[in-house]
Parts: C-alpha cells; sequence; structure tokens
C-alpha cells in the first residue's frame, strides 16, 4: 500500500507542480474547466430526463447505452493517442523495488485525479438519483458505479501504458501516425455513407440479439446491478454486482501481467557499439578520400531558381528531407486530406443538383467557403515553423545565417508542399464541377490565403512556439489544459486571418457578384490588387521577423528544446 | 580541410599544462568576456565573470555540476543573452554583430540535439551550407570530416539510429566544416568510449596547430591536464582561479607534483565526505 500512497502522492505532486510552474497550462485548465464543466453537468441532466422517460422498461437500455457510451470512450480515446490523464512516465518507476501491479495500481489510483474523470461524477449523481430506491440499493449503485469507474480506468490505463511500451519502434510510430489517419478518414467516410441511420434503428437495435450480446460486456453487469437493485430484486443485483468485482479484479492482475511481460527488460541498458575500425585504421585512411564524394543525387529542390540565397535552399532542402521521412509531416499531410471529405461528397451532391434550401448552390458556397476551411487545417504546418525543429533548434540558431532567410527557406517549403493540396482540391473541383473559371478563381484566393496563412504563422511561430511531439495520431508537447488554450489561440488568430483576407475577398466576390454593377470584367484590376496586398502583407512578416527573430531566439530555444513532458 | 589529420601534433602525451614557466598569454584575444552575469529567476547562474583567451590558446573550462560552465558557454556563443557584461570573440562584438560571431565559431553542445532525421552526410552537407560554403565545397570538406571521425561507412544512416560517440562526432563534425576560428566544446567527452574520445582529441590538436583557438569544458581531469594550456575554475557562478597549472597550484597552495584534480578540488572547497555517511 505504501507504494501506491506514494504513487498517488507523485501524481498529486505533478499536477500541482505542472499547474504552477506553467501559467499557460494553469489558464488552459482553468478554461477547460469553464468550458467542460457546463458541458458535464448538461450531459448529467440530459442523463437524469432520459432516465425518467417512459416507459420505464426502456430504462435499463438507456442505463446500458449510457455505461456503454462511457465505457468506449475510455477505451478508445488511449487508443487514439488522447491520454485522457496526465500520466508520469512509468519507465522512470523501475528501477525501485516496485512491482508492476503497485505501479499499475498506483497510476490507477492517480488517474482519479485527473479531470476527465471528475466531470464523469455529475452523470455518475444522475444515474445515482434517478435509481434509488432506499439505502441498500443506494449501496449498491455506489458499488457498482465504483466498479465500474475501477475496471474502466484500468483498462484504459492498460491501453494507455501498453501503447507506451509497444509503440517504441521507430517504424511502428512512423508508420501508425499515417495509418491511424486514414483509417479515421475511412471511418467517416463510412460514417457519412450509413449517415441515414435514424433514432428508430438504434431502438430497435436495443432490442436486437447484437444488443444482448454487447450488454453482456463489463458495463451491462454493472447497469443491471443499478436496475435489478431498483426494481428491489436484491439477489439478482449483489450476482451482478459480484461478476463486475471479478471481472475488475481479473482486469487488474491480467493488465499487471501484460505490462509486465511488455516492460520486461526495460531497465537493461542498451549494449555498446563496437566501431567496425580499430582506431589505428584512422590517421591513415585521413582526407584521401576527400574528393571521391558521390553527387548528390537530383531533388525535387532543383526547382529553385540558381541565385536563391544558399541558406534559403539550405532550411528547404533539408525540410523536404523531413517531409519524406518525418511521420510528423506524414500525419499532417494525411490529415490535410480531411477538409477535402466533405469537399468531394458536397460537389458530389452540388453535381446531383441538390442546394442548400437557399437558393444557393453548394459549389458557389463551397467556392467562399473552401479558403477558410483549408487555411484552417494548414494552420497546424504553418504556425509552429520552428516546433518541428525540436532539440536541434539550438543548432539551426547557431548558424551565421539572416534570419529572414531562415524563415524565407521554411516558407517555402510549406508554400510548395501545400500548394500541392490546394492543387489537389482544385482538381477535385474542376474535376466535379467541369468550371474551370471557378476553379482557377478558386485557386488564386487559396494560394493569396496560404500567403497571408504563413505571414501570420510566421508571427505566431515566434511568439508561441511549441516542440511538436507525436502523441498516438496527434501532435502535441501540451498538458490538456495548454491545448485548450492553443486551441482558442489558434482560432482567435485564425479570425485575425481571415479579417486580413478581407480585401481579398472582395477584390473577387464584387466583381464576380456585380456588386454596385461592377461587372467581371474589373477582376482584371482586383486580382493583381489582391496580389499586392498580400505580398505586401507577407513582406511586412519578413521585416517583423527581422526585427524580432533575434530578440526571441532564446525563448523559442527554451519552449522548442524542452523534452517531451 | 587541407591538414592531415592523421597525425597528431603533439608526438608525446606529456601534460601541455605541466610546464613550470607560466604561459605568456598572446596579446591577441579569441575570446574577451567582462562582467558576464546571468540569473534565472531567483537564481544567480553565473556572476561577473571575465575571461581572455588568446588566440590559438588550449583552454579549459572547469567547474562542479551546476556551477555555470553550460551557460557561460552558452552566453559566448549567443546562445543565452546575459543580463550584464560585455563578449567579444574572435574580435566581434557579439552584441553587435551575433552573426559575425557565429560566423567564426563552432560549437558542440553538451546534449548533441542534431536533426535525427537527416543522415550524417546531409547533416554535414545542410550544415557546410548554412555556414555559406559553396555547395560542392562543403561535400569535399564533409567526406573529410566523415572520414576523420570513421563515419564514412555509416555516412547514409538516419542519425536517429547512431549511437551516442557517433552523435558526437557528427556534431564535432558540423561544428568544424567551415574552420571556424573559435571552438566552444561543452563536455565533448561525456558518454564517448575511449576510441571516439582519442579521435576527437587528435582533431582538437590539429585545430590548434592551425591557429584556432579551443575553449573546452570536461569533467574529465586527464584529458584538460594533458591538453589545455591554460584553465578557469568557475564555481557557484563565479571563477573561483584561472591561470596555467602552475599558477592554479601556487592559487590553491600545492606543491609542484599536485594534480589538477587536486587543484580543482581544493579551489571549490569540496568537502571530504561527512561522518554522517559513515553507515553507508
Amino acid at each position: 500500500m505504501t507504494a501506491i500512497r506514494l504513487l498517488f502522492w507523485l501524481k498529486w505532486k505533478l499536477l500541482l507542480r505542472g499547474n504552477r510552474l506553467s501559467k499557460s497550462q494553469m489558464a488552459g485548465s482553468i478554461l477547460l474547466i469553464v468550458v467542460l464543466l457546463p458541458v458535464s453537468i448538461a450531459i448529467a441532466l440530459g442523463s437524469a430526463y432520459v432516465f425518467s422517460m417512459p416507459p420505464k422498461s426502456d430504462t435499463v437500455n438507456w442505463l446500458l447505452g449510457a455505461l456503454l457510451l462511457i465505457y468506449l470512450f475510455w477505451i478508445f480515446v488511449p487508443i487514439l493517442g488522447f491520454s485522457l490523464n496526465d500520466s508520469y512516465d512509468i519507465s522512470k518507476l523501475f528501477v525501485y523495488p516496485v512491482t508492476m501491479r503497485q505501479v499499475f495500481a498506483g497510476t490507477i489510483a492517480g488517474t482519479l485525479l485527473d479531470r476527465p474523470t471528475i466531470l464523469l461524477l455529475p452523470t455518475f449523481a444522475s444515474i445515482l438519483w434517478c435509481f434509488r430506491h432506499g439505502a441498500i440499493a443506494l449501496l449498491i449503485d455506489i458499488a457498482a458505479l465504483a466498479l465500474f469507474l475501477l475496471h474502466t480506468l484500468a483498462l484504459s490505463q492498460a491501453i494507455l501504458m501498453a501503447g507506451a511500451g509497444l509503440f517504441r519502434s521507430r517504424r511502428f510510430r512512423d508508420a501508425a501516425a499515417v495509418l491511424i489517419p486514414l483509417l479515421s478518414i475511412a471511418y467517416y467516410l463510412r460514417y457519412v455513407v450509413a449517415r441515414h441511420a435514424r433514432l428508430e434503428q438504434l431502438a430497435a437495435l436495443s432490442h436486437s440479439p447484437s444488443w444482448t450480446v454487447i450488454s453482456s460486456l463489463p458495463h451491462g453487469w454493472a447497469a443491471r446491478a443499478i436496475y435489478s437493485a431498483y426494481e428491489g430484486r436484491y439477489s439478482e443485483s449483489l450476482a451482478d454486482l459480484a461478476v463486475m468485482a471479478g471481472i475488475t479484479y481479473l482486469t487488474i492482475v491480467v493488465a499487471g501481467r501484460l505490462l509486465q511481460r511488455i516492460y520486461a527488460g526495460e531497465t537493461a541498458s542498451a549494449p555498446a557499439r563496437i566501431p567496425a575500425t580499430p582506431p589505428e585504421a584512422a590517421p591513415a585512411r585521413a582526407l584521401a578520400t576527400a574528393t571521391d564524394a558521390a553527387p548528390d543525387r537530383p531533388s525535387l529542390w532543383t526547382i529553385l531558381p540558381h541565385w536563391t540565397p544558399p541558406a534559403i535552399r539550405a532550411v528547404a532542402e533539408k525540410e523536404f528531407r523531413y517531409l519524406a521521412r518525418d511521420p510528423y509531416y506524414k500525419m499532417v499531410l494525411v490529415n490535410l486530406i480531411w477538409p477535402l471529405v466533405p469537399v468531394i461528397i458536397s460537389l458530389r451532391s452540388a453535381a446531383g443538383g441538390d442546394t442548400m434550401g437557399l437558393g444557393v448552390s453548394q459549389t458557389g458556397w463551397l467556392l467562399w467557403m473552401a479558403p477558410p476551411m483549408m487555411t484552417f487545417s494548414q494552420m497546424n504546418l504553418c504556425f509552429n515553423i520552428f516546433g518541428t525543429e525540436g532539440g536541434a533548434i539550438g543548432t539551426f540558431f547557431l548558424f551565421p545565417v539572416d534570419r529572414r532567410q531562415m524563415v524565407i527557406g521554411k516558407n517555402v517549403f510549406h508554400f510548395c508542399v501545400l500548394s500541392f493540396v490546394n492543387m489537389a482540391m482544385i482538381g477535385i473541383v474542376l474535376a466535379i464541377s467541369h468550371d474551370l473559371s471557378k476553379s482557377a478563381l478558386l485557386f488564386y484566393w487559396m494560394e493569396l490565403a496560404l500567403l497571408v496563412n504563413l505571414a501570420m504563422g510566421n508571427m505566431f511561430s515566434i511568439y508561441f512556439p511549441a516542440r511538436v511531439v507525436l502523441r498516438g495520431w496527434r501532435v502535441q508537447n501540451r498538458s490538456s489544459g495548454e491545448g485548450c488554450l492553443y486551441f482558442v489561440m489558434y482560432l482567435g488568430v485564425w479570425i485575425a486571418s481571415l479579417l486580413l483576407f478581407v480585401p481579398v475577398a472582395a477584390a473577387m466576390a464584387i466583381p464576380v457578384f456585380h456588386v454596385f454593377d461592377i461587372s467581371e470584367i474589373w477582376l482584371a484590376v482586383t486580382l493583381p490588387f489582391g496580389m499586392a496586398y498580400v505580398a505586401a502583407i507577407y513582406v511586412f512578416s519578413i521585416y517583423l521577423v527581422h526585427q524580432l527573430l533575434p530578440k526571441r531566439e532564446e525563448a523559442i530555444i527554451a519552449k522548442v528544446a524542452q523534452e517531451p513532458q | 580541410m587541407d591538414f592531415d589529420v592523421g597525425d597528431e601534433v603533439q608526438s608525446s602525451d606529456a601534460p601541455a599544462i605541466a610546464t613550470a614557466e607560466p604561459v605568456v598569454a598572446p596579446p591577441v584575444y579569441s575570446i574577451v568576456a567582462d562582467g558576464l552575469s546571468k540569473r534565472f529567476g531567483n537564481k544567480t547562474a553565473v556572476e561577473d565573470v571575465s575571461l581572455r583567451v588568446g588566440q590559438g590558446e588550449f583552454f579549459g573550462f572547469l567547474g562542479p555540476n551546476g556551477a555555470g560552465k553550460s551557460t557561460t558557454i552558452r552566453m559566448l556563443c549567443g546562445l543565452l543573452r546575459p543580463d550584464s557584461g560585455r563578449i567579444s570573440v574572435a574580435g566581434i562584438d557579439l552584441m553587435a554583430d551575433p552573426l559575425g560571431v557565429k560566423r567564426s565559431i563552432g560549437v558542440l553542445p553538451e546534449e548533441t540535439n542534431l536533426y535525427d532525421r537527416l543522415t550524417g552526410e546531409e547533416f554535414l552537407n545542410f550544415s557546410g551550407q548554412m555556414y555559406g560554403l559553396r555547395r560542392e565545397e562543403t561535400r569535399v570538406r564533409a567526406a573529410s570530416l566523415l572520414e576523420l571521425m570513421e563515419l564514412t561507412e555509416d555516412r547514409k544512416k538516419l542519425i536517429v539510429d547512431y549511437s551516442m560517440g557517433m552523435r558526437k562526432k557528427v556534431a564535432l563534425a558540423a561544428a568544424m566544416i567551415h574552420r571556424p576560428k573559435v571552438l566552444f566544446l561543452d563536455e565533448p567527452f561525456n558518454g564517448i568510449d575511449p576510441i571516439s574520445v582519442r579521435a576527437i582529441r587528435n582533431v582538437m590538436r590539429h585545430l590548434i596547430a592551425r591557429g584556432a583557438t579551443i575553449f573546452i569544458t570536461s569533467h574529465v581531469m586527464e584529458v584538460i591536464e594533458r591538453l589545455c594550456t591554460r584553465v578557469a575554475i568557475i564555481n557557484q557562478g563565479r571563477i573561483v582561479g584561472e591561470g596555467t597549472l602552475a599558477e592554479l597550484r601556487a592559487m590553491a597552495n600545492a606543491d609542484s607534483v599536485t594534480s589538477l584534480e587536486d587543484v580543482f578540488l581544493t579551489l571549490v572547497d569540496a568537502r571530504a565526505q561527512p561522518e554522517t555517511l559513515n553507515w553507508l
């Protein structure tokens, strides 16, 4: 028990210190509570309303459904890479004489302090309230919910910890970073295809044999224990409770053993490398082969004009190499497919003659909505240009290169890559709409929007850098609280980008929609105006980079070189 | 590179620092630091540090853990802004022309955080171009350095797959590719095998032979004693001793055979094991 108590203490201290040391994490935590607590209470109230709806015979199904949702959420979220708790690295505990079961139990105890667990309590309270039936029933309900929570946390924690152990292979992680977003996109498409599922079908599901099978999962035993106690069938209720207790115990034991196997040998050090050649050989070889260096293979890179400054070329070339090798880039690029999915689906509907009910065709609507959608999805890349440097950021800033060239090198890379994505989108639009002029306008708009995004991103990157760390299919090196704060900031800057883009939008929209009877011929004037305006914004951002970046380098290094938590 | 890196400059392993006569500092200074101070919150990391390192000197910078060595190096390299004080490296004022200083120096940080997803060869090519070298020139130098560091066979491997010693060597190669006038080495021998230590030591001697200045921190006293012409000792953010080994011995009231390690321990006032540890 001492080990578990100490681990609980460790979790508590880390939780407190994490908030105390980082103002952004503290602000994010407060924001998270402000946003999520009302949501949690609303879910609890909604659950209470549903539980009290007639007929009463259906109530058990609603309870089963509610617990199933909680169960699935806690099981699948860690698989997708979201950690529901800001857990510590358990491998650091292996030097101590504690068993894996103790480590595991301590970690589960620690999850009771996590916000998602706490936010679950209102829903549990609503269950206790709606299924109240005397003191004995209340005790059984509390025990059932406690066992359900313990089992769910144990399983979720086991998945999280096993994931941390199993996914250590670089190649596995690289592959997973691409495969998981692809799978989620495939799932989304499947969902869209099957979106005609109606509530009646859900009701039918609750009376189907599948539901009986699903209900035999652990949550089902807890739900039945609660419902039986509510109906006064205490013996049945206690039997269900006993099964639930057995399942929970087995989960902890099996998970503990499984983790023991996964982490077996974790503390053993890697064997030292033995050089292939003896030391005496080195002086003799000296520089003899200096000129034998094989010429560089031609790369995509050679598309840049020869007069491009070497530093811009070097930075962009490095980024292109990373594009091919770093799972972060692969994952971000795969995620850029997301905005294309609704575009394809909507355009297919529009091609079939659907309208949005307002007389506006979806193609026309998309023309104006696509750039904001795309810019938002591209922010991950554009708004943290130093984050990908990771620990090498100190090396990066040691180079005696004009900081404008460094940033331009990165921007060149982002522009090339994201233009390619834009082109893919335009290709889809063109293939479905067969409207070349609209597609060309759309491309023009998206490219200019990308430039504005890059300009804003340069500023954001200077002031809010963050090391990128792959966690499952997500990219972050932040606590959940900080992540929430960053999302709000991203949203704010995105809106600012859109406001900056208003003159360009006006330059296009006024002639296209004949506002003030201005004909489309004026596009010949307004389009170059838009281009000049955006170029001025970009040049201004590079000017600011020159002024601000040298002063911020120290802070950027401190933030980006920070080891992943 | 136009030197044959295979031969050692000093044929004997006689301690460079052990000369009885004090070495007269050359008139031209490669590193000048005056009154450097740096605080992190309430903690003073470096306080009023002043240093003079002559051109072509092999300068050792010693201190216990947390004494301020890395902070001082980071300030001298322009990676950390001092709260007060003035720095000049290779005759260039760091505050006035930080990029000019960075052009003249090479740095091997304690934590060799490199671009893990580049190969060793690609990283050297990248570094060379970032230092303003032409592409062809960079390739030639990179090949030489890889050969020198015995990394030729592994040049196509990603750095993420390198061992600690290989990472150190490739980082050192990158720090030298532009022929820096001053080389800062922060704990270059940490975590690497004796073979790599020897390779790095040879490289350093060659650099000194062609007039470069080396500023090195290390906990390996034997290496410092053997290589360095002068040493400064920092403790709790302050310089507690500076000079040749003979001068340091004099400061520590030690005799002429006292090792650098003993001198160091005396100057940083390292206490003997307390009696309360008798149970151990």
